[in-house]
Formats: C-alpha cells, sequence, structure tokens
C-alpha cells in the first residue's frame, strides 16, 4: 500500500527524531521570528488548532536539544538555555473541583501539585544535562538539596527526607508527593474530605529548587530555565491565574512560554498578586501564529511548499516542483458547453413574462448572444442585463452588441477593460458557469491550498493528506504525475467536513456557532448565485456593532475563537454614522462547504434583522427562512424591494473593499 | 500482578418472555422511555421496585409505575449513596438482599461509579441487567448525547495518579459506540496519546459493529494510531470479556513499558462501560489510570426499538476479601 506522505498531521504524533527530521525553518531562524527560547521575558504563543504551536515548542524542548547536539556536552552549554516542555493536560486540571471541598481549597492544593510538578520535571532535565556535560559532582547536589528542603519545608521536611541526597532523590520526594496528593485528591470523590499536607506556600516549591541550582550547581550563573507550557487552554481561569502568578513572581533564571489556542486565555492575563493583572511588553510578550504568518504572505505560502517538499523528498528523493504536484484546474473542467445557455434560458423566458420586450428583439438578442464566443463573455452579458433590469426596470439589449464588438476586437491590449467591468467579474462568471452544471466550486493548485488553510499549516497538511488518499484512491501515480484535479475537489471537501466537526466549540455553543455558520454560508451562497449579486467574491459580510444583542455576539466570537468564522477587518466605523462595524468572514476552510470564494473582496452588508437571524440562537429557522427571502426579492427578478417588515433597509453608503 | 479472572463472574441471558422467573428483595432501574427499559421493570418479579431519575433526560413527569429516587446534580459515588440509603434497610441487613439494577438507561459515569457505591453502602453483590435494543432509532446516525459535550474529565474516584511527564507515554483506549462527536471530542481530549479503540463485536445486533466502524471513520483524523494495530474487539454485551480484553492489552503495553499514563474511557454500549470499569475498579485503582469521560448536557429518552433479550451480570464490590489492588 502506498505510504501517505502527509499521514501524520500533529505534532503530538511524532516521535522527537521526528519532530527533528520534519521541522521546517519558519523565515529561517524561529528565535527570533515566533519564539526565543532564551529571553527572560514570558513568552505566549497563541492561535487556532494547528498553528503550529506544539511543533515549535518541542523543538526547543531538552530531548530535541540533545538530539540537535548530540553528545557534546559544549554544545548544549552554548545553547544557553534548557527546555522543559509541559502539556497542561497532563494535569487533569478539573479534578481539583467540586467534592464538597471550597474553591480555596483547591486553589491552594492545585498551586502547590503545579510547583512540584514543574519543579520535578526540571530536575528530571537537569540529570540528564549532568549526564552529558559533568558539569558538576555529588557535592555540589548535596548542597542544592540541603538549600531546596531547608526552603520548602522549614523545620520538619528534613528530617523526613529519607532520599538520596542528589537531584535523583530530590526528584523522587517530589514524585512521592505529589501521589500523595494524587491520592487525596481522588479520595475526596469517596470520604468528602481532603486532607493535603502543604509544605511550601505558592511559588516556593519551584522557585526555591530553580534559586538552590542556579547558585550551587552553575554559580549563580545558570542557563535559561525554558518551561514549555502547552495545552495553557486545558487549566481553569482559577488555575491560569496562578500560572500568570508565576510569570509575574518568577526569578530571573525562568521564562515561560506558554502556548495556547485562541479561545484558551481564559483571563486577561490576571494574577493572584493583589488584583494585578500581567501587562503585554511588561511581563509577556504574545505571538498569534496566524498573524505572523498573514503578516508575510509569500513567505508563508513558501514554508507551506517547503513543509510539503519535505515530506515527499523523504519518501521520493528527487520529487519535483510542489507547482506541478497539484494540478491548476481550468475553469472548463467543470463546466459544459450549454451552462451559459441554461443561463440565458432563463434570462429570455423572464423578458418575454414582462412587458417592454417586442418578440422581434427577443430574437434579435438572443441570435447575437449566440454569435458570441467565449462562454465567460455569454454569461456577462446575462448579468449585465439583469444588472440593467434591476437599476432601469428595462435591460439595455445593446449590451450584446457591445459584446459581439468586444470579442472581434478583443485581441487588442486593455481592450478586455474597455468591455464594462468584465474584468472584474470573470471570476465570477465562472463560478456561475459551474453553478449552471450543479456542480461543486473548484478549489485546486497550491495557491488556493495556501490560500484554504487559513494561516494555519495543520489545515495545509490535512488538504494535501486528503487529496493524496483520493489520488490512491482513484488509481493515479500521485509521485510521478501529481494530484489530479478531481482528487484535489473530493480532498478539499472531506478536508472541509473535517474541519468543521473539528471546530466546533464544546457544548451548546457548539450547536449555536455551527447553525449561525450554516445560515452565513447559505445566505452568502444565495447572494453569490443570484441573478444580480451586488457584490464581487463576496465570503464576508459586515454590521453594525450596535445591532448585535449579547447572545448573538456570543456565538459571533467564539466562532472567530475557534476558527469557523475569521474578522479580516476589525472596527472600520461607519462613515455616516460613525459606529463601529465588524465584518466576519467564512473561514477559508469552511468557503467548499457554501461554494463561497477564497479571495475577499466584496463585503455584504447586513441589516438588523438579517444579524439577529444568522447569529442570534434565540432566532428560529423561520426568522432566518424570512430574512432570506427579503433577500432574494432583491437580488433576483423581478428584483422586487423587501417588504418593511421583514428587513430594514441594507446600508449601501459604506463601500469598503478590503483589498 | 497477576490479574483478576473475570471468566469466574455469573453472566446469564433471558428472553423478555423468562425475565421474570428470577424473583428480587430490591429492584433498581433508570428510567428512560424505551420499550427495553419500560417492559422490563414491568416483568421483572421483586419486593421492591425503584426508578431512578436522571436529570440528563430532561424529562417533565416522573413515572408512576414504581417508586422514584431523584439524587439531583450530585456527583456519581454521591448518586449512588443517594440511592441506596433511600433504599436500603439497615448495614446488618443488607448482605442478605438479592438486588437488581437494570443499567440499560443509566448515565454511563453513573454505572461506572456502582462498585464504588456498593463498597460504600455495605453490598457485596448485585445482579446487573442490561437489554439489548433490536435496533436504534436512526440506525448509524442516531445520536444519543445532546447539545454537545460540555467537557471530557476524569470520573470522581477514578483519578489516577499520573506521570504526567512527556517522555512518559501516554494511552488512551476508547470504548467505541456509535456516537461520533464523542469520540472526537475524547480522541481530542488526550490528544498526546497513543489511541486504542475498542469496537463490540460482536455487536448488540449483528449491523452495529459495522455500523459503529463505519461512525468512527468520521474521526479518524484526531485517531492516533503511532503505528502498530490498534484496534481491539470485546463482545459489546459482555462485560467480563471486555474486562479480560483490557487486561490483556495493558499487560502488553506495560511489558514494553512499565510506566505509562493509562487513560480509559468507554462511550459504547452499558455493558462495555460496565466493563471499562470493572477492569479500573479491580486492577488499576492507585495506578496511573483514570477513567474519563466526555460530559453532555443531556441525553435523549428514546434511542432504541424493541427488546430482544437481557442480559445478568453478576457484579461484585469485593473479591476474596479485598476490593481489588
Amino acid at each position: 500500500m502506498t505510504l501517505n506522505p502527509f499521514e501524520i498531521t500533529k505534532a503530538v504524533d511524532f516521535s522527537d527524531d521526528e519532530i527533528a527530521a520534519t521541522y521546517v525553518s519558519y523565515g529561517g531562524s524561529e528565535t527570533s521570528v515566533m519564539l526565543n527560547p532564551r529571553s527572560p521575558m514570558n513568552q505566549f504563543l497563541v492561535g487556532g488548532k494547528g498553528g503550529g504551536r506544539t511543533h515549535l515548542m518541542r523543538y526547543f524542548s531538552f530531548p530535541l536539544q540533545i538530539e540537535r547536539a548530540g553528545s557534546s556536552g559544549s554544545d548544549i552549554k552554548r545553547d544557553g538555555y534548557i527546555g522543559i516542555y509541559l502539556r497542561c493536560s497532563g494535569l487533569n486540571g478539573s479534578r481539583f473541583s467540586g467534592k464538597r471541598q471550597s474553591s480555596e481549597a483547591w486553589d491552594a492544593v492545585f498551586s502547590y501539585y503545579m510547583d512540584l510538578w514543574m519543579a520535578q520535571l526540571l530536575l528530571g532535565q537537569l540529570i540528564e544535562y549532568r549526564c552529558i556535560t559533568q558539569a558538576w559532582g555529588e557535592r555540589e547536589e548535596r548542597l542544592v538539596v540541603a538549600e531546596v528542603l531547608n526552603q520548602f519545608a522549614p523545620g520538619n521536611s528534613s528530617a523526613s527526607f529519607d532520599h538520596d541526597q542528589s537531584l535523583a532523590g530530590l526528584q523522587k520526594y517530589f514524585i512521592e508527593t505529589r501521589r500523595s496528593i494524587d491520592y487525596e485528591v481522588n479520595n475526596a470523590a469517596l470520604t468528602g474530605s481532603l486532607d493535603v499536607r502543604i509544605l511550601a506556600s505558592r511559588g516556593v516549591a519551584l522557585f526555591a529548587t530553580t534559586s538552590a541550582i542556579a547558585e550551587s550547581l552553575f554559580g549563580g550563573s545558570p542557563p535559561r530555565f525554558t518551561f514549555l507550557l502547552d495545552e495553557f487552554e486545558n487549566l481553569s481561569a482559577a488555575q491560569q491565574r496562578y500560572v500568570n502568578t508565576l510569570l509575574r513572581e518568577k526569578p530571573l533564571e525562568i521564562t515561560f512560554v506558554v502556548g495556547s489556542r485562541r479561545y484558551g486565555i481564559r483571563t486577561k492575563h490576571e494574577t493572584l498578586s493583589a488584583g494585578e493583572s500581567n501587562r503585554s511588553g511588561s511581563e509577556y510578550t504574545q505571538v498569534v501564529l496566524e498573524q505572523r504568518y498573514s503578516a508575510n504572505k509569500a513567505q508563508y505560502s513558501a514554508f507551506c511548499a517547503a513543509m510539503a517538499s519535505s515530506r515527499l523528498a523523504s519518501i521520493s528523493p528527487g520529487f519535483g516542483a510542489m507547482q506541478k504536484f497539484l494540478h491548476k484546474s481550468e475553469w472548463t473542467d467543470l463546466s459544459s458547453p450549454d451552462a451559459s445557455s441554461r443561463a440565458f434560458k432563463r434570462l429570455r423566458s423572464r423578458m418575454e413574462e414582462v412587458e417592454g420586450y417586442s418578440a422581434r428583439e427577443i430574437e434579435d438578442f438572443e441570435r447575437h448572444w449566440r454569435r458570441l464566443q467565449d462562454p465567460i463573455v455569454q454569461r456577462y452579458v446575462v448579468f449585465r442585463a439583469y444588472q440593467e433590469w434591476s437599476s432601469s426596470g428595462l435591460a439595455d439589449l445593446n449590451v450584446v452588441k457591445q459584446a459581439l464588438a468586444y470579442e472581434a476586437d478583443r485581441s487588442k491590449i486593455g481592450n478586455l477593460a474597455r468591455f464594462g467591468d468584465l474584468q472584474k467579474w470573470a471570476p465570477e462568471m465562472r463560478a456561475f458557469l459551474i453553478q449552471d452544471r450543479h456542480a461543486h466550486q473548484l478549489y485546486s493548485g497550491l495557491h488556493q491550498f495556501v490560500l484554504l488553510s487559513g494561516y494555519l499549516p495543520r489545515n495545509f497538511l490535512i488538504l494535501l493528506k486528503q487529496s493524496y488518499s483520493w489520488s490512491v484512491f482513484l488509481g493515479e501515480n500521485a509521485l510521478e504525475d501529481g494530484i489530479s484535479v478531481e482528487a484535489q475537489q473530493k480532498g478539499v471537501l472531506a478536508a472541509a467536513s473535517w474541519y468543521l466537526r473539528d471546530s466546533l466549540p464544546l457544548g451548546a455553543m457548539g450547536g449555536a456557532s455551527e447553525r449561525a455558520l450554516q445560515r452565513l454560508g447559505s445566505f452568502l451562497r444565495a447572494h453569490r448565485f443570484s441573478d444580480k449579486p451586488s457584490e464581487i467574491s463576496c465570503s464576508t459580510v459586515s454590521f453594525s456593532e450596535a445591532h448585535v444583542s449579547a447572545q448573538a455576539n456570543a456565538v459571533i466570537t467564539s466562532g472567530i475563537e475557534y476558527g469557523l468564522f475569521s474578522v479580516p477587518n476589525l472596527g472600520r466605523r461607519d462613515r455616516n454614522t460613525g459606529a463601529r462595524r465588524l465584518t466576519v468572514q467564512v473561514a477559508p476552510m469552511l468557503a467548499p462547504l457554501h461554494d463561497l470564494p477564497l479571495s475577499r473582496r466584496g463585503i455584504l452588508h447586513l441589516s438588523q434583522d438579517e444579524v439577529h437571524a444568522i447569529f442570534d440562537p434565540g432566532a428560529s429557522d423561520d426568522d432566518y427562512e424570512a430574512v432570506l427571502r427579503a433577500r432574494r426579492l432583491t437580488w433576483n427578478m423581478p428584483f422586487t424591494v423587501a417588504p418593511a417588515s421583514s428587513s430594514k433597509p441594507v446600508d449601501s453608503d459604506v463601500k469598503d473593499r478590503l483589498f | 500482578m497477576v490479574g483478576v479472572d473475570y471468566s469466574y463472574f455469573r453472566r446469564e441471558t433471558y428472553l423478555p418472555e423468562n425475565v421474570g422467573s428470577q424473583a428480587y428483595d430490591i429492584f433498581i432501574s433508570s428510567y428512560n422511555e424505551s420499550e427495553r427499559v419500560v417492559e422490563l421493570m414491568a416483568a421483572v418479579s421483586a419486593a421492591q421496585k425503584y426508578w431512578l431519575i436522571h436529570d440528563e433526560y430532561g424529562l417533565k413527569d416522573d413515572p408512576s409505575t414504581a417508586a422514584c429516587i431523584s439524587p439531583g446534580p450530585v456527583g456519581e459515588i454521591e448518586y449512588w449513596a443517594v440511592v441506596f440509603r433511600s433504599v436500603l434497610p439497615t448495614r446488618e441487613a443488607r448482605t442478605s438482599l438479592k438486588i437488581g439494577i437494570d443499567i440499560t438507561g443509566m448515565m454511563r459515569p453513573v454505572i461506572a461509579a456502582l462498585m464504588h457505591g456498593m463498597r460504600l453502602a455495605g453490598l457485596q453483590s448485585v445482579d446487573v441487567f442490561y437489554s439489548d435494543p433490536v435496533a436504534y432509532v436512526r440506525g448509524a446516525e442516531t445520536k444519543f448525547s445532546q447539545g454537545g459535550v460540555e467537557r471530557v474529565s476524569q470520573i470522581p474516584g477514578f483519578e489516577g495518579s499520573h506521570w504526567s511527564d512527556a517522555s512518559v507515554p501516554e494511552v488512551l483506549v476508547l470504548g467505541a459506540g456509535y456516537d461520533s462527536s464523542l469520540h472526537s471530542q475524547v480522541l481530542e481530549s488526550r490528544r498526546s496519546a497513543s489511541h486504542y479503540v475498542m469496537f463490540g463485536l460482536p455487536g448488540l445486533q449483528a449491523h452495529m459493529y459495522q455500523d459503529a466502524v463505519f461512525r468512527f471513520q468520521e474521526v479518524v483524523e484526531s485517531w492516533n494510531e503511532r503505528g502498530g494495530p490498534s484496534t481491539l474487539h470485546a463482545p459489546a454485551n459482555d462485560p467480563f470479556a471486555t474486562a479480560s480484553e483490557l487486561q490483556r492489552v495493558i499487560s502488553e503495553l506495560e511489558s514494553e513499558s512499565p510506566d505509562i499514563d493509562l487513560y480509559l474511557c468507554a462511550v459504547g454500549s452499558k455493558s462495555q462501560v460496565l466493563g471499562f470499569a470493572l477492569y479500573h475498579y479491580f486492577e488499576r485503582r492507585s495506578t496511573s489510570t483514570s477513567l474519563i469521560f466526555p460530559y453532555s448536557v443531556s441525553y435523549s429518552a428514546e434511542t432504541s426499538v424493541g427488546w430482544s433479550r437481557t442480559h445478568v451480570f453478576e457484579t461484585v464490590s469485593v473479591i476474596g476479601g479485598s476490593a481489588g489492588s
């Protein structure tokens, strides 16, 4: 069976060796672009699922440092940091709650437990560090143990410490202490009581350990102890407050790199330090990976191509260019010769239904129309007729003669621009022709895959994985001949369906977000394939902030945080009213499910009723159908104005364009 | 460690018309609107009958066919404490009672906590009933949970002491059912783990194994196989075979790597849930093993059609004078 080079799409699935082998540098140097493990400043790495956080954080963890350095102790020392990778999911934070205990009791137990856990993991890395570097001896380790115990539990713990006076002994002591807490936390569900002896106040177990290590093992000039704290979203708000407190109160030898999903930062960086909050630039810096990627689109595209090429080269050494690997489609692949005829027949039958055109005029119009050679031009004539009809009450049939003149003279430079706005609308005319055949829109080729990924590299790999699987299923030899458009088309839809399932928020918000997405998608689709769409390549809506209820706002916010919607532009103000306008786009990965475009050009402005019907969880299907029906009347022949009761007037004065 | 030999546990199967042949002092069942739940309650022979009410079904009215106990929103072990306080006589008189408990309509975490509840109440043995449906109302598309998963977390009382060290392998064994949204949430909640998926084979009905495998394909992107076979099988209506299979697989994994962080989660048949819970209760307590569950806000009160047969499983809280490891 052919191995799918894109089978593994998550860093957690990789061994340390594979993390190193599949690592692709972004822009040449992560230490400056994304993450600096030596920086004394705490860092937050935030982003959607699949942004590459885990890969990056594991790359800077100590096992990978060893991998890169081999047996060279001096290289390890030169790194200037020791990366301690931790997954917050490993704490199973939810168990520190309930069971008839107070939240104060749980907060105290959790903070103690977290200190022990981090100190224990640091000790584990240092034991390995010593094996490689031989940087200190037993005497120094005894000093560390004595110093930690002295601070950790003054007066009583030294006597109960029955382990070796070494880092390994201290680590074992921490593990055993942690296990005794585990036992008590679990038993609280059975006994209703929580009997944990806390032997050190907040932060002491961790900070005393690092201070003692810095002094006794590194003579006061330690490398940076970089705690790479992944999956921060698994901690509750109270637990995050504790971590934020550690960030605030940390000694210089420690730095924290915190990885979290967008929705996973549960407080505004609040701490337990007298109600203070950490401030960006003072206590931490924050990198939003998607923003960093989108700041340089060409670099992101090159990064995606390099990622895919390295995988392909690993199973097919000599693999050529990525551009050839993904076939690019022509719109004609999914259209049919008579697609534009169907659209014309609809137009003609409508012309026959209204007064204003003689039979002769209609026949002439058709005869001229059939002389047109290019289906794009043919479809554009139909569209222009609808445009005219909408604005003037009747279509100016001379448009077909202008089209014939254009075709006769189209080889001349600049001629295209002279025929109305055909050049601008041509992509939509292609979309019409595909739609007229009742086929899904086409998304293929490297460029489109990069756009679809929405600046989440994992999405790009999943698109390739699904397309490759379909290619194999269709009997293609993808490594030799590339992946066909058909396989990409099927792969894209499979990847989009997966993305939807995978991105929905937990709980009731999941259902509300999915419903809002379906309604927004179908609304935009109805607009795109109406007789006279008002906007070009439209997958974005805009509305006044004042029109959004609290419930709708929660759905929108959640949809953005979970990657169902993206926000191409925040906070523009309406030129007339001054009210802030929000723009929301269907996430690119979900666009294929609704046949929406990937390029962002037009914005559809929504009324208050429409915002309510689409986003508010209290809006019924009937509410939604009513606003859609009203809008369809304005988008489709005979272009009647919507009843005032069903939809408030639509803003038409704001003509924002994103780019 | 020598594991429990689950083959010694008694397991019987009855057709609906024969289910009344056994007499009980107390019979307890979780109420929902399924035919196999309601009719079993009517058919079984017992001196006292009780319905347990689960808020998650959102039923408007309590049933009138037996006394109702409604512990409300409490933890799973507390749930059983309330139930047993309500129905059992003095502690001394409990040991001679013959008690039957139908888990067909019961919330899965409550099933898991049964042995803990029994031990705390001083009960050594009960007969657990589970009835097979003829089919589910929407076939492979049947959704049992409603309103989405709120959280995936450890079931209180089944919280292990984990290594929580990235260098220690993490393993998740998921007992799969029909509800793919539950599968994906569980797999994603332990996304760092190697995932083993246990399907019910044979299923409760002939087509149900294929249905479950088919539904699972929707979440393969969340499935970390890490190479090697990671699909397991155990009969969907046999908790003892399920526990035995878990015992075998975990034993193999531990022979390769003695230290593992193990997470067990059963979202398949209720018999499967009992099997997972038995294995944890008797063999994995005080280890780095947790039983986890995707908690939903609510569940459908009517998901199945018909009643084909009923299984009775002897369930104990103590083996040879010990409550497990």
